[in-house]
């Protein structure tokens, strides 16, 4: 399992891996839960309804005030993460010295399930290409065994239509979880935006990693190339002196119609290229999070 | 066009070199896994037409820099001044050639070819470039158009051999485009080939007013002007200038012959051989030159007249210019020049007085004759009648036409009063009289009474000032004014009448009319009418080349049977039933004088001229230029070209940049991300 670096793994634990918006877990965990519960934290009074744990009942505010008033706290929840790690064979892109597209992702998903494992949330996996294979979330050292194995022996093939996987998945997983998306996104912007709507409309805590090649960006070939398509194996021949221009333009606006929709729909973009360090992401990733979490109220 | 160096052409495929880098370089592509089609199916949509377009331009400034720079290779010549108008050839070509005699000179380093062999030679070179041209030749001594198929023929043509005649260019150019107008060609170019000589040229005769604006009315008619002329160098000229037999008082057969000579030393100095021929014998005697210019009057004493007359000739050793070496001459028993002058009037004495002013001399005189006895004049004997006074009677006016037309000259002086006709078609207007003297403004100094000495010299016609002046005309569209006032109004004014001439001068030589009658000018006036009179008594025994004619159906041959010689054009002596005539290159041909390229073309403003200097220091095959030097601009401009078109992003489909500055998305290395 080469893409676990446990020196990575072992900084990255100081930190937490904090959530959005509150979450809906199933035990007691790290994170602000949608629903009161038993925590130290102090949340609101509300009158008493007949029915109510009596224990809650503040004593002191029934003797000043002749009234019942019962006392609520904060609920602390685990959280269900969702690693929706891209398969498809564009996935295996690298240039010179980079590693593959994705073994990077695999180091980022690796990585992030376990830190979540060990803070307690749960992680499930589900690798697309043309088809989705999905293992649901726990948070048990075994699941965590089976999800490296999942990992290991996913090989990036075929050709994926990732708005369409997007969109089942939406459908499939309701209930509100962290879902931290890794891919190339090669699609249109405008239809992987519904997609991302589509799964904050279910209230998910969305993350998405666009791992791009720096050359992908530069596109600095100096003589011509016949490009094949690793997907679908179509092939183009051109001189890309004549066209990086407008390869560049189409790059670039296809990195601001991205990012202006995900800040619109609140979705935590990270355009990383391959020849960032992947912890330094992470970090960043993470720090960011906890950020933004205490800005929510916790 | 021609190639100096056609091995070359063999490289113009040296131009398809970008084209097949540009095949080659996309056919060695390499193969790359890509995964970002996405982009690049976009990007290759925008941007192929526009690439491509630009691409295809990038190529074309490549090979077009390659082409031009090896055309510069092959050294491609075209006609500098006959390629010019890239339109084409025109649809005629007058070419005019002078073949005077100054255009015999010897030019380049060899000194073998003379300037109207290599001004054939760049004609006929010249002329390759014009296939599609008709070719019309006008040379200088018949002026008579000649249609040729190619331009090579004028070495061996007769209008094409040397001459000892002057060009007269203005005549020259009227005959080419009086052949233009008349045949109405859509384009023309006329090509000179000269060597500027003053004296040719006439460039101060008003003549070139009118024939810039007949060149300017033809259309598409350009001129090209071969400027042939060169550098003085140390030619010598030798001319006899008179040959005067002067008869024994006491045996009219023998006497004495009295030559005037001239001799230019053309910077020589020095003394040289010279071959004197008289009647056949030769002898030789040392000519010294110490100046530019000799003159000298030799004597000889002729112990027996020949019969009809004798000739000879002055030979210098060759040089330069061989048709100014020899000069010929002829001698006989002088034909006395006798002049009337039909007047009553108080300046008659003057005028009788000017023509024949040495009373010693008993072969010139002059006779004052009243107007009521016109009876008493001689009419065979005469040279020149002077008339002053009332227009002659029908029967007199009829004598007057015909003594004209046989060859004499008339000349009529005013008599003042008021307006009324004079002899042959004359008019009076007038007379007027001012405080304020007459003067005048210009004359003629090239020709007829009013011209330069024989030295050169201006008369002092300026100088006249006139009180009173009676304005005469000669009837007709033929007659050349001579001299005219400074309001315009003409003072000598003459006609052609047959063989004569008729002059009309509107001042009488008397001192209330002014001061004509001084003599400055009446007295030279007068003596050139006189003599030119006296051809109507003897044929001319000394004449120019060229300006004299034989009359029709006359056969005059050459004393000198060893060489071809035609009257009509070559120096020599002639004989025709027992008369000599001595021809001579014109005294004009002598003249050192050249006008420059810049006043050729002040000649024709407006015209579409061009003059080509320089040519002699060019061999024939090289009159057309090497246009390298254009070639290699055009290279630099295309590299130019292409280097803008490739740093330019003109032809790429240019979209506004997004607000959100993506550039920044793309971090550098190890920087986090956003």
């Amino acid at each position: 399992m080469d893409f676990l670096d446990q020196a990575v793994i072992a900084r990255l634990s100081r930190l937490q891996l904090a959530v959005r918006t509150p979450m809906l877990g199933s035990v007691t965990g790290l994170h602000r839960s949608a629903t009161r519960g038993a925590s130290v934290e102090f949340a609101e009074y509300r009158k008493y309804a007949p029915g109510d744990d009596l224990k809650f009942l503040d004593w002191r505010v029934f003797a000043r005030t002749d009234k019942y008033f019962i006392r609520e706290f904060e609920a602390d929840t685990n959280l269900r993460c969702y690693l929706v790690v891209d398969t498809s064979a564009s996935m295996k892109f690298a240039s010179a010295d980079n590693m593959t597209r994705f073994d990077y992702a695999r180091r980022l998903a690796a990585t992030l399930a376990h830190l979540l494992v060990h803070q307690g949330d749960a992680v499930g996996l589900t690798a697309f290409s043309e088809k989705a294979v999905d293992l649901a979330p726990r948070n048990t050292s075994s699941h965590l065994r089976q999800f490296y194995k999942l990992l290991e022996e996913a090989k990036p093939s075929g050709e994926a239509n990732i708005v369409q996987t997007l969109h089942d998945f939406a459908e499939r997983v309701r209930s509100r979880a962290l879902v931290v998306i890794i891919s190339d996104f090669f699609a249109e912007p405008g239809e992987l935006l519904d997609a991302f709507k589509h799964l904050r409309f279910y209230k998910h805590d969305l993350a998405v990693f666009h791992l791009l090649d720096r050359q992908e960006y530069d596109f600095d070939f100096t003589r011509p190339v016949r490009f094949v398509d690793m997907e679908n194996g179509a092939d183009l021949i051109t001189d890309p002196a004549v066209i990086r221009e407008a390869y560049r333009e189409a790059v670039n606006d296809y990195l601001a119609a991205m990012k202006h929709g995900c800040t619109q729909f609140q979705v935590d973009y990270h355009l990383t290229y391959l020849d960032q360090s992947f912890e330094g992401v992470l970090t960043q990733f993470m720090l960011q999070r906890i950020r933004q979490s205490k800005k929510g109220g916790r | 066009m021609t190639y100096l160096q056609p091995w070359s052409l063999w490289l113009l495929a040296l131009c398809l070199l970008p084209i097949i880098i540009h095949m080659l370089n996309r056919l060695r592509y390499k193969t790359v896994q890509w995964a970002a089609m996405y982009f690049l199916l976009k990007a290759n949509k925008a941007a192929t037409k526009r690439a491509k377009l630009k691409q295809y331009l990038l190529l074309l400034f490549r090979a077009l820099a390659v082409l031009f720079l090896i055309w510069a290779m092959m050294r491609p010549q075209v006609g500098g001044w006959l390629g010019k108008n890239a339109g084409g050839a025109p649809e005629v070509i007058v070419v005019m050639l002078d073949r005077s005699a100054s255009m015999e000179a010897r030019v380049g380093s060899d000194r073998q070819d003379t300037k109207r062999q290599q001004a054939i030679a760049l004609l006929s070179e010249a002329s390759k470039d014009s296939q599609g041209s008709r070719f019309v030749v006008i040379e200088n001594v018949l002026r008579q158009p000649l249609e040729v198929a190619d331009l090579k023929t004028l070495a061996t043509m007769q209008n094409g051999e040397p001459t000892d005649s002057a060009a007269d260019i203005p005549a020259m150019f009227r005959t080419a485009v009086e052949y233009l107008v008349k045949n109405k060609p859509g384009s023309a170019e006329i090509w000179l080939a000269s060597d500027l000589q003053k004296s040719n040229w006439r460039d101060e005769s008003a003549e070139w007013q009118d024939i810039t604006a007949r060149i300017n009315a033809l259309p598409e008619t350009h001129i090209r002007v071969i400027d042939l002329s060169s550098a003085p160098g140390t030619n010598l000229a030798i001319a006899v200038k008179a040959a005067e037999f002067r008869p024994s008082k006491t045996a009219p057969e023998k006497g004495s012959l009295v030559i005037s000579l001239e001799t230019r030393a053309g910077g020589s100095t020095g003394t040289f051989p010279l071959k004197v021929t008289r009647d056949g014998a030769t002898s030789q005697s040392d000519l010294v030159l110490n100046s530019p210019v000799r003159r000298e009057a030799l004597k000889y004493d002729i112990a027996a007249l020949p019969e009809g007359g004798g000739w000879g000739k002055f030979e210098l050793p060759v040089d330069e210019n061989d048709r100014d070496n020899a000069t010929y001459f002829t001698y006989r028993q002088p034909v006395p020049l006798r002049a009337a002058v039909v007047s009553d009037l108080s300046g008659a004495k003057r005028i009788a007085f000017a023509a024949a002013p040495d009373k010693s001399r008993l072969d010139r005189t002059a006779d004052i004759v009243p107007p009521g006895r016109t009876t008493d004049l001689k009419w065979k004997e005469l040279a020149m009648i002077v008339w002053q006074g009332a227009a002659p009677t029908d029967a007199l006016a009829k004598q007057l036409l015909e003594f004209a037309e046989s060859g004499g000259v008339v000349v009529a002086f005013p008599a003042g009063g008021d307006s009324g006709n004079g002899p042959l078609g004359i008019t009076w207007s007038a007379a007027e009289n001012t405080k304020e003297p007459f003067r005048i403004a210009n004359w003629d100094e090239l020709d007829g009474p009013l011209a330069r000495t024989d030295n050169g010299a201006s008369l002092p016609v300026g100088r006249i000032e006139l009180t009173r002046r009676q304005v005469g005309r000669i009837a007709g569209d033929k007659a050349h004014v001579f001299g005219v006032f400074a309001d315009g109004q003409p003072f000598l004014t003459g006609q052609q009448i047959g063989a004569g001439h008729v002059f009309v001068c509107s001042a009488a030589p008397d001192p209330e009319w002014g001061s004509f009658g001084d003599g400055f000018v009446l007295l030279p006036m007068m003596q050139r009418l006189l003599v030119q009179g006296g051809t109507r008594l003897a044929p001319p025994a000394l004449a120019a080349a060229g300006d004299w004619k034989p009359q029709d159906g006359d056969v005059w041959t050459s004393v000198e049977t060893d060489r071809r010689r035609d009257p009509r054009w070559h120096s020599g002596v002639y004989k025709h039933a027992g008369r000599l005539i001595a021809l001579n290159r014109p005294e004009s041909e002598d003249s050192p004088d050249f006008i420059d390229a810049a006043a050729v073309k002040k000649l024709m403003p407006g015209a579409k001229l061009e003059v080509m200097s320089g040519v002699l220091t060019m061999k024939a095959d090289r009159l057309r230029s090497e246009i390298w030097p254009l070639m290699i601009v055009a290279t630099m401009l295309f590299m130019i070209l292409e280097m803008l078109l490739a740093t330019s992003k003109a032809l790429i489909p240019q979209k506004p940049k997004p607000k959100v500055p993506v550039a920044a998305a793309a971090p550098k290395k190890q920087e986090a991300s956003v």
